[in-house]
């Protein structure tokens, strides 16, 4: 197993995934104690309509996918300020309408789409040195942006009225944290996917949250259990030639599994 | 009487398009205990946000030390607390009685500036004015809801505001740790030379310790000292005040009396 380590296009792919899991875990966060889940799949999902653009019109298919996936973002969290409609609905709306687009972009494009099912479900073993690049970049402004902000983002996300009072610019924040959500989720399609990105968002944040009442140990144990997830994730991938998301995901989902069966019974 | 540090004109607010309060005026002095008393829905706790700047008036005029709160630069916001009624918040949440209060401070300090030792001093200290620095690193869900009520008013009070908004802040806090909670805002606002705004269902503890009462259903029916107010036997029915309580209590003396902390 370890001679595949040589190849360059397993390194990229072993880097690329390090890297989107810790930028997964760290956003995943702020998205788990924010209660954001929803609006997180809202947004993995109109990416689907930028990649969808992007192949119809021979774009890049990250830059179109962020442009897009940030557009909606936006939308609805202005939409969520000045609208009568509930947020819950309005992430729905622009959910179906994002997918209902990208599918449209989809059927009007004439050439082959075999590289969509590695998009919707992730392709660790396509990824290129440009993605490589750009999820590089990505991380170091993700988490350039979480330093500067750590503890606007941490009293937005226990109390954002009281923040709100407290002299913190609020919206502002809540702007940045989707942005970075968006960033995070478009960086991370190829590693595993726009339909489970959501889930790698949510899942490594909520076991170490069964594991300590610390915020900046939730962070730390929320990184590790999502870099195991992906390196392992990554080897079933290779050895079952499964898709890279849904392996990832499989791992993480059964950690989180383990970890609540153990601290259950810890309690009782 | 104090210099007026809060005044609506004519204001109109509320939600979703429709007005919870209508055409309210009010005038608060420096140094002033404000209670304010209505019936639930009657627009209590849109007053106070309207003066944490939480809410913007649709018709009208808010100043808050002169300036429009809702528009409030960050030193502005310092100079006022707000201690919501609800305890519970985002219960489940990985921080501990001194982080919470540390969040009072992050505005000040700003982004990327370290928590230095000066700022977790000045927490503790907060937290010793209520009587809470024993607690300091337990996390914020072990706490009963009087607990936690006095680390929120800690996190409030850490940046040595001039005024206090509390929004019922006693609900659900057993009535023996309710008068302990009434004497510790008394000597808060001695020591502190704090205005105090509260919002309460507790009619012997406004009539006792504040010094002017508003009461408010969507209209501000009557605002002075405790005496007048409560005696108004009108505007206490449209306020939905128990009038009988209150005027037997004025004859035997169960809700004026004692007037221990009444200020002169």
């Amino acid at each position: 197993m370890t001679d595949i380590l040589h190849y360059a296009f397993v390194q990229k792919a072993l880097i690329a995934g390090v890297i989107s899991g810790v930028l997964l875990a760290v956003i995943g966060v702020y998205v788990v104690l924010k209660k954001m889940s929803f609006i997180g799949d809202g947004i993995a999902h109109s990416a689907f309509g930028g990649v969808a653009l992007g192949l119809l019109l021979g774009f890049n298919t990250t830059a179109a996918a962020v442009i897009f996936a940030w557009v909606i973002a936006m939308l609805i969290g202005i939409s969520k300020k000045n609208s009568k409609t509930s947020e819950d609905a309005l992430i729905g709306i622009f959910f179906a309408f994002t997918m209902a687009l990208g599918v449209i972009f989809i059927g009007l494009n004439k050439t082959y789409n075999g590289d969509i099912f590695g998009y919707l479900f992730g392709d660790i073993l396509a990824v290129t040195d440009a993605d490589l690049y750009t999820i590089g970049a990505v991380c170091v402004v993700v988490l350039a942006a979480v330093y500067v902000f750590f503890k606007e983002l941490l009293f937005f996300a226990f109390d954002e009225e009281g923040a709100r009072v407290s002299g913190i610019n609020t919206e502002f924040i809540y702007f940045l944290l989707l942005t970075l959500i968006t960033f995070t989720i478009v960086a991370s399609i190829k590693i595993i996917g726009i339909i489970l990105a959501v889930a790698f968002l949510i899942v490594p944040a909520s076991t170490a949250l069964l594991l300590t009442h610390d915020f900046k140990k939730l962070m730390l144990l929320s990184v590790i259990i999502s870099v195991i997830s992906t390196v392992t994730g990554f080897i079933c991938s290779y050895a079952f030639n499964v898709a890279s998301g849904a392996a990832i995901v499989v791992v993480a989902t059964l950690i989180f599994g383990g970890v609540t069966a153990v601290t259950r019974m810890g309690k009782g | 009487m104090g210099e007026n540090i809060i005044s609506f004109r004519s204001v109109f607010a509320g939600y979703d398009g429709k007005y919870v309060v209508e055409d309210i005026n009010l005038d608060v002095a420096k140094g002033d205990y404000l209670g304010i008393i209505g019936p639930n829905g009657g627009g209590k706790t849109t007053v106070l946000k309207l003066i944490a700047g939480v809410l913007k008036p649709m018709k009208g005029e808010v100043r808050v030390f002169g300036r429009d709160p809702y528009r409030f630069s960050t030193a502005d916001r310092l100079r006022i607390a707000y201690v919501k009624q609800e305890t519970n918040i985002n219960t489940g949440f990985p921080v501990n009685v001194l982080d919470v209060v540390l969040m009072g401070l992050y505005a000040g300090i700003g982004p990327a500036r370290p928590i230095t030792k000066k700022y977790i001093d000045k927490a503790h200290e907060a937290l010793r004015k209520t009587g809470m620095d024993t607690e300091a690193f337990k996390h914020i869900d072990a706490l009963s809801g009087g607990q936690k009520q006095r680390v929120f008013i800690s996190r409030g009070i850490v940046n040595n505001p001039e005024l206090l908004i509390l929004d019922e802040p006693t609900t659900g806090i057993d009535a023996k740790n309710q008068s302990a909670f009434y004497e510790l805002l008394y000597d808060l606002k001695k020591q502190m030379n704090l205005t105090i705004i509260m919002v309460s269902h507790d009619i012997s503890m406004i009539a006792r310790q504040v010094t002017k009462v508003s009461c408010v259903n969507h209209k501000i029916h009557v605002h002075g000292e405790p005496e007048g107010v409560l005696t108004d036997e009108q505007a206490c029915e449209v306020c939905g005040i128990d009038t009988d309580f209150i005027f037997h209590g004025k004859k035997t003396g169960r809700v004026f009396e004692p007037q221990n902390h009444k200020e002169e």
